[in-house]
């Protein structure tokens, strides 16, 4: 058998199983979420994933 | 270069004016070692521009990009007039039409901020961010007029401007520069009234030559004042996004930033002056005089040329660059070194700590200790490599399934946090609403802290999803607060409360909330619905009803009619009527209310398989068939028949799938018979969900539930892996096919052994469906779009068909 591994693409946030408190979860922010969740969101709802990290801008 | 592919740009800082109206003492631009300022043009030229907008769609083009930030900056970028910005707009526009999407930001001092630029930003969905330093102390000890006047009024009237229901899709959030000389709470309270969707917090810039202002014995000012508005973000339920504090939680987590200032995630950003010269990120002028340039410009090279800069290129190799102190530490994947600039010294340059090392190692280990979980070592792959063998066989037993299960969950989780965070951000969701939000969250989440079950049975509804996609699709939609079909945006985010108190119900636990009246009715996902008479409707201008949740009774009140239901027939799945009751919860009159009835969620059993049948759940219609309305009592007897023998015949007959559908097969939803090949679906929105018609025979049922199941398998699949690279549509339709039929063959390879009367009928399906499976499968193989691990479980799934015979 070929090691999973080697065959994975780069590890996909939403295959971190881990349960986060629900309390603890709103501090993660939309960034985060959005990367945990992205592949369940259809293409409309790209726009939560927010790009760009110049600090000067908001 | 190093050999390594370049990481593309997709941010580009466009300074669109080079001066400013304020004279702010800690303006890095001004006040800082670099003044190439003065030699640049005020405005940005039009073949500037235009020359840009062309530098970045060839850079769109040649890196494919699907979307990419323009952040309109200066200097003070409203001082190029409306006329003047909408000239960049349109050229950017043209530029990158058809080619990718484009996001535009401005940020301003907004002191000139008015009604003609917003509505210029408005007409180019242009999303505005501002700079204040918190109350008018705050702001007016640096951010001031030339002569010493405050600009304080200025600022907070545009900010109001923007907070106007005509604007504030448009209000981005605000920045604030950190002097620890301010009460930081004071701060955060001062911006919060101001209601940002989202802040941030920055260190002022300094390098280890000019290091920041501190009081002297002091190693960690900037930390302890950061954390004083992180305990109160927290103590609040974090009532706005602190950008800041979000990337350190996402660091800690295993993400990325949101910032430049932390992480290790490679820049992607370039900033083009008002001359054309490209220049890394422009807080690099507190270093020394031409720290950002790169040598290259819009007129002379392509955007790849300033990427392959060495200042960018050390940006973008992570933890490699980083000092040696850095790379030893144990936060620096969170501070990543912090900001570039701050690590500047003269002597060894930037291979050093940032100069606010002890605040960022404080600040983040006090975050860690405050958020345990997310900051907890990081779980392990959620599917096992034996689960992904047995899947990828066309199989899966309970363990498997179990895994799939939960990593379902998770991400239910995760998106009902989504709904409850984008809903609080948005600017379209009024804020009746966003307290409801509130309310359920905040019951939701002591019930998850107090390790309710539950949380996770609601939670984990198959259609938690299609809502949560619902809303995060129309909070993602610039039309958002418009209604959708027959629902408003407020109706989809109010069901958070009707989750809520379904699960307060399940728990056990009291609870007031408020919940959407939809079609007539109070729905509670999981248990049923309570409809009442006809007077209730939206045209009546009823939308929302209140449950009271106590020990024995539901209450429910809606308008000045109220009923109660003994909560454990709700929990026991009986039907019953609503009994009339007054405010306070005592029986009423009959007739004083109207009639009103619950309509409990049913439950339908097999040999070891025990399934809701969900013929009312509001977002259950997410097929491509419609779902069909409530059974009958009669129908739904019909529809047990035919489970119960569908289950002993898969039980007896098909064994191998019968452990996955114990474990992963949690409800049914009866479908409209729309057409011939309209008899059951599965989607990706409803993990555990299989929608049917009602065959004529159990061993079609058998088929239906066997085959959608593989559907629901597979979702589950892509939800966490990459089988093709990029995701395309119709191959993954072909690979749902070629998965489905896998089991549909199998079937009829078993039914062809049986010995029955449609022994010869099986034989000739089951070889039907193996060309038709082989062919599926070498189509998708063929296609050249599978991932190297999607062509390692598609070869599994040819192996699995080729020994079907």
């Amino acid at each position: 058998m070929v090691p999973t591994e080697e065959l994975r693409p780069a590890t996909s946030p939403m295959a971190d199983p881990r349960d986060i408190p629900l309390a603890e979860l709103p501090a993660l922010g939309l960034d985060v979420l959005g990367r945990m969740i992205g592949r369940a969101l259809p293409d409309s709802s790209a726009n939560l994933l927010r790009t760009g990290s110049f600090q000067s801008s908001i | 270069m190093d050999g390594r592919a370049l990481i593309p740009a997709d941010q580009f800082v466009l300074k669109v004016h080079s001066r400013c109206d304020l004279a702010c003492d800690h303006c890095y631009v001004y006040e800082s070692a670099d003044q190439s300022w003065r030699g640049r043009p005020a405005s940005v030229p039009s073949g500037v521009v235009s020359r840009a907008a062309l530098r970045i769609a060839e850079h769109v083009k040649t890196h494919e990009l699907d979307r990419v930030e323009v952040v309109l900056h200066g200097g003070e970028p409203l001082l190029a007039g409306v006329s003047g910005l909408r000239a960049v707009l349109t050229e950017l526009e043209n530029a990158l039409h058809g080619l990718c999407r484009l996001d535009v930001k401005i940020h301003t001092n907004g002191v000139l901020l008015n009604e003609k630029f917003c509505e210029l930003f408005s007409e180019h969905s242009v999303g505005v961010g501002i700079s204040l330093d918190g109350d008018r102390t705050a702001n007016d000890r640096h951010r001031k007029y030339r002569d010493g006047r405050s600009s304080y009024d200025k600022v907070v009237r545009a900010i109001r401007l923007l907070s106007d229901d005509r604007f504030k899709h448009l209000y981005s959030g605000l920045l604030c520069t950190i002097d620890i000389a301010n009460d930081p709470i004071r701060v955060y309270e001062s911006l919060l009234e101001l209601a940002p969707p989202r802040l941030d917090l920055l260190l002022p810039h300094a390098t280890w030559d000019a290091p920041p202002p501190r009081t002297a014995g002091s190693a960690t000012e900037y930390a302890d004042w950061l954390i004083a508005i992180f305990d109160r973000w927290q103590a609040d339920g974090y009532p706005v996004r602190i950008r800041t504090f979000d990337s350190i939680a996402a660091t800690l987590a295993g993400g990325e930033s949101a910032t430049e200032a932390l992480g290790l995630a490679p820049v992607r950003m370039v900033v083009i002056e008002t001359d054309g010269t490209y220049e890394q990120a422009d807080s690099l002028k507190v270093a020394y005089e031409g720290a950002p340039a790169t040598g290259f410009g819009v007129f002379t090279h392509s955007l790849d040329s300033a990427l392959e800069h060495p200042g960018i290129v050390a940006r973008q190799r992570g933890i490699a660059d980083l000092s040696a102190a850095c790379q030893r530490c144990p936060v620096v994947s969170s501070c990543g070194g912090g900001m570039y600039a701050h690590r500047y010294k003269s002597e060894s340059e930037f291979d050093n700590p940032s100069v606010y090392c002890d605040d960022l190692l404080k600040l983040i280990n006090h975050i860690s200790s405050r958020l345990p979980h997310v900051a907890g070592s990081r779980a392990g792959p959620a599917l096992s490599e034996d689960a992904i063998a047995e899947l990828a066989s066309g199989l899966g037993g309970a363990e498997t399934i179990g895994q799939v299960g939960r990593g379902q969950l998770s991400l239910h989780r995760r998106l009902a946090a989504a709904v409850y965070e984008t809903g609080l951000s948005a600017p379209a969701v009024p804020p009746p609403t966003k307290d409801l939000l509130r309310a359920a969250w905040q019951v939701l989440a002591l019930a998850d802290r107090d390790g309710s079950d539950a949380v996770n049975t609601v939670l984990g509804h198959p259609y938690l999803r299609a809502w949560a996609v619902r809303c995060l699709a129309r909070l993602g939609r610039s039309d958002a607060a418009d209604d959708d079909g027959d629902r408003s945006l407020a109706a989809d985010l109010g069901h958070l409360g009707a989750v809520a108190a379904a699960v307060a119900i399940r728990g056990r636990a009291r609870a007031r909330l408020t919940v959407p009246l939809i079609d007539g009715a109070v729905h509670l996902p999981g248990l049923g619905r309570l409809t009442a008479g006809p007077k209730v409707s939206g045209a009546d201008g009823e939308t929302q009803a209140v449950l009271e949740i106590e020990a024995d009774w539901v209450r429910v009140r809606l308008g000045t009619d109220g009923w109660r239901l003994p909560r454990p027939r709700v929990l026991a799945g009986d039907s019953c009527p609503a009994e009339p009751c007054t405010p306070d919860g005592a029986p009423a009159v009959t007739g004083v209310a109207r009639p009103a009835g619950w309509e409990p969620v049913r439950v339908l059993t097999a040999p070891d398989v025990r399934v809701i049948l969900e013929d009312t759940d509001l977002y259950r219609d997410c097929y491509q068939w419609p779902a069909a309305p409530r059974l009958t009592d009669a129908e739904f007897a019909r529809w047990q028949r035919a489970f119960g023998l569908a289950g002993r015949e898969i039980q007896e007959h098909h064994p191998a799938y019968a452990p996955a559908l114990k474990v992963g097969l949690t409800a049914l939803m009866p479908m409209m018979p729309a057409s011939a090949e309209a008899d059951a679906a599965a989607t990706r929105q409803g993990f555990g969900a299989v929608a049917t018609v009602l065959p004529d025979n159990p061993a079609s049922l058998a088929l239906l539930l066997v085959r959608e199941f593989q559907r629901v398998k597979l979702g589950a699949v892509l939800d966490l892996y990459d089988l093709f690279d990029p995701v395309d549509r119709q191959l993954e339709e072909l690979l749902e096919d070629a998965y489905a039929s896998l089991a549909v063959t199998e079937f009829w390879r078993v039914r062809a052994g049986l010995g029955q009367h449609d022994r010869a009928e099986a034989a000739e399906r089951h070889q039907y469906w193996r060309e038709h499976t082989s062919a599926a499968i070498e189509t998708v193989t063929g296609s050249g779009a599978l991932t190297l691990f999607g062509r390692h479980f598609v070869g599994q799934m040819r192996d699995a068909i080729a020994v079907s015979s």
